[in-house]
């Protein structure tokens, strides 16, 4: 009886173990598929200094214009795409400075619009309202516009556009 | 702590009680390796099922990205290669296992009264899984799956009246295109899968109803009395032989990767082969011509389904003893073996198609290729386009259809030779050779283009430094021979008297000046009856305004890349007798598949 016991025993645990065994060989590649590309960027766009236009096309009375940044060869998984628009910034003179600031609201992340009647930016999500400097005037967001590097080669303003983590009191690169 | 919890959640959803229905269920005539076919043929199909899912999170269904996110897939994802092989060969097993299945059900009659609707239901099951490889094998969007399926709808269209309906409603239009991808996935992955589970629940309520049907020798009685019940033993049983399929699986998904042919083209003919297990049928195509072709497309699958459809209704005695029922079970086996021969005929037939062989070549070399420069983004063009308009790939396909019925290369040589084998063409090998040997067969012996005389006195020390030189005039600047050294050289052997080296002169041999670069080339592939080239008695066409101007760019690329091509047949030794030509092309290739 005791053999039956046994074998009986040893019948569930090599069900059980076959199941568990075979599942996990499958499940591996499978799990991985679901987890990629987790430490890769699969989305491809900006990097470095991309042109805008010439530094000439900036008011000198400190007023804004809004450009839009191309990126030349972006990738998108397994696509290279033509070149394309990916954002726009802000660019205005500060002084004899060019300053850029990107059009992303750091609060949650929708475009801001230039309202030239009153001289300010607003995002028309959540009615956040900044000064030309890109300060906050009122409204929810936790931090001013986002100043972004730019540079003139040639005659032509070039801006590093990079992406911030939106919510947060402090520019985090996102 | 632990029971008690789950004394709580029985007690709210009853899971022990269907456990239980479970793993009492009585096992006729005991447990048995003999009923492990059925289980581990959902087994399989889970493991399509969730391989499937995995690949359908990556994969793209249009004819613009649906290769390009394949290769995405096997470059980018860890095991996504493994991934892809795996869904593929547990296809095959599961045809494997179901064929088994169906071969034991005829063998023991397990078909017979009152089973007649877990046969049926079984059949409709093997159908279903023969559309799942039919619609699985067009996703990958390669050439093969896009010229089976050429094949496959021609099969399917030639049927009389419904042909063009049935062929317009499964591509979704016309012809191939992004529409059959959507409708082939969606068919794939959500209608196949949802009829195929509620088939196989049909079949499991059934089969419950009836019991398993023990071996043909064991009288109902003594099933009976041996029945277990289904936990532990034939649970263990159905385990292990799942867990050996799933390994096995896994074996040959490690060594035998998916294959990934170039990117479909409609432009670019490919002869296509079906999956192994239905060569049969493919083979069966060749036999019947005219109208009679119906039969092989239509007729004979048909029939062959039908008999077995009507099974329970043709062997009624419910005597299961195979001497009993030889006249059934000989047709069976006579069906099973007519498959076989159709199989390896089928299989022989290809292993001695020269065109085949030669087409296995240049795919391979294709789908490298436009794997190689899909690594930098697909165009949104599409990966057809990016790779009809890949110089290498292009120019190797104008280079078959226009130069190969003249000239040899890499062992591949025309019916009949007439033009300068290019194998390792401009490499210093093949220089080599022209100055020992100009008029051998392999070389201009088969022109019309004579009169250079070989350097056979020449010794290896001054043949290597002309070879130099000659390699060297394609740069940018060209070295003049005073600066090579050479001109000891050249005025010994008399080579400027016909050859012009510092300018496009035609004396009575080509003019070297950029001899092998690619204006050089180009201006060959142009015209090569040009005065300063070959002059007279060229008969090599004149390619300028034959081709297009990009076929003829590319044609060059490719010919300029011979010279780095180490795979096969480098030039040899002129000592050493040519290689014998592997295979002979013929003049087109017929498309085929099934």
């Amino acid at each position: 009886m005791a053999d039956a016991h046994d074998r009986r025993t040893f019948l569930k645990l090599v069900g059980g173990a076959s199941c568990a065994a075979g599942a996990a060989m499958i499940g591996v590649p499978v799990a991985t598929a679901f987890l990629s590309p987790l430490g890769k960027d699969s989305v491809i766009g900006a990097s470095g200094f991309l042109p805008t236009i010439s530094a000439d096309a900036i008011p000198a009375d400190g007023s804004p214009v809004s450009v839009a940044i191309v990126v030349p060869r972006p990738r998108d998984a397994w696509s290279a795409l033509p070149p394309t628009e990916v954002g726009t910034v802000f660019l205005r003179r500060e002084q004899e400075r060019i300053i850029a600031m990107s059009t992303i609201c750091p609060h949650l992340g929708c475009k801001v619009d230039e309202d030239a009647a009153n001289k300010r930016f607003r995002c028309p999500c959540h009615d956040s309202d900044f000064d030309l400097a890109g300060a906050v005037l009122t409204g929810p967001s936790p931090r001013g516009l986002d100043r972004l590097e730019t540079r003139v080669v040639d005659g032509i303003v070039e801006v590093e556009y990079v992406r911030f983590k939106t919510g947060t009191p402090n520019k985090v690169l996102a | 702590m632990i029971k008690r919890l789950l004394d709580e959640v029985d007690l709210r959803v009853g899971y022990r009680t269907f456990l239980r229905g479970a793993a009492d269920a009585p096992v006729r005539g005991g447990a048995s390796w003999a009923y492990v076919l059925g289980t581990t043929t959902v087994v399989l199909f889970l493991v399509l099922l969730v391989t499937g899912i995995a690949l359908a999170i990556f994969y793209s269904p249009s004819s613009t990205d649906a290769w390009a996110s394949i290769v995405y897939i096997e470059r980018e994802i860890p095991l996504g290669a493994l991934l892809r092989a795996i869904h593929l060969h547990a296809h095959s097993a599961l045809v494997i296992t179901a064929f088994l299945h169906l071969v034991r059900v005829v063998l023991w009659g397990a078909y017979k009264a009152p089973r007649e609707a877990t046969h049926i239901t079984g059949l409709i099951l093997l159908v279903l899984i023969t559309v799942f490889s039919l619609t699985g094998y067009l996703l990958p969007f390669d050439q093969n799956a896009f010229w089976a399926t050429k094949v496959r709808m021609g099969i399917v269209g030639g049927a009389p009246v419904v042909g063009e309906l049935q062929t317009r409603i499964l591509l979704g239009g016309n012809d191939i295109g992004n529409l059959s991808l959507t409708r082939f996935y969606a068919l794939h992955t959500m209608v196949l899968p949802l009829m195929f589970m509620a088939l196989v629940a049909l079949h499991l309520v059934f089969f419950r109803r009836h019991g398993a049907t023990p071996r043909p020798k064991t009288s109902d009685a003594d099933a009976e009395r041996a029945t277990e019940r289904y936990w532990p033993k034939q649970a263990a049983f159905d385990g292990v032989a799942a867990l050996i399929v799933i390994v096995l699986v896994l074996a040959v998904s490690s060594h035998h990767p998916a294959p990934l042919e170039a990117p479909a083209d409609p432009a670019a003919a490919y002869i296509a082969r079906p999956e192994w297990y239905f060569l049969f049928l493919f083979q069966l195509l060749k036999y019947f011509h005219g109208a009679l072709d119906v039969v092989g497309k239509v007729v004979a699958p048909t029939v062959a389904m039908l008999f077995l459809a009507a099974l329970p209704f043709l062997d009624r005695a419910p005597v299961r003893r195979l001497a009993a029922r030889r006249g059934v079970l000989g047709v069976f086996a006579v069906g099973l073996l007519g498959m076989a021969v159709l199989a390896s005929l089928a299989v022989r037939a290809d292993a001695r198609d020269p065109a085949l062989a030669q087409q296995r070549v240049r795919a391979e070399r294709e789908a490298t290729r436009a794997k190689l420069i899909a690594k930098d983004g697909v165009p949104v063009e599409g990966a057809t386009f990016m790779a009809a308009n890949d110089p290498l790939i292009r120019g190797e396909r104008v280079f078959w259809a226009e130069c190969a019925s003249c000239h040899p290369l890499e062992g591949v040589e025309p019916r009949k030779v007439k033009a300068p084998d290019l194998t390792s063409y401009r490499s210093k090998a093949w220089l080599r050779q022209v100055l020992r040997d100009p008029d051998s067969r392999r070389l201009f012996g088969a022109t019309k283009v004579h009169g250079m005389k070989p350097l056979t006195e020449a010794s290896e020390a001054e043949l290597a430094r002309l070879v130099e030189y000659l390699h060297a005039l394609r740069g940018t600047p060209a070295p003049t021979a005073h600066a090579a050294g050479v001109e000891a050289l050249l005025e010994k052997f008399e080579c400027a008297k016909c050859h012009d080296f510092e300018d496009d002169y035609g004396l009575d041999g080509p003019a070297l000046l950029d001899y092998g670069a690619e204006r050089w080339v180009r201006n060959v592939v142009e015209n090569a009856g040009a005065d300063h080239l070959y002059g007279k008695p060229n008969t090599m066409p004149k390619f300028m305004g034959r081709l297009s101007g990009r076929d003829i760019t590319a044609v060059v690329a490719f010919l300029m890349s011979l010279e780095d091509r180490s795979a096969v047949g480098l030039w040899p030794n002129v000592d050493e007798p040519a290689p014998t030509p592997r295979v002979v092309p013929t003049s087109t290739a017929a498309e085929s598949g099934g």
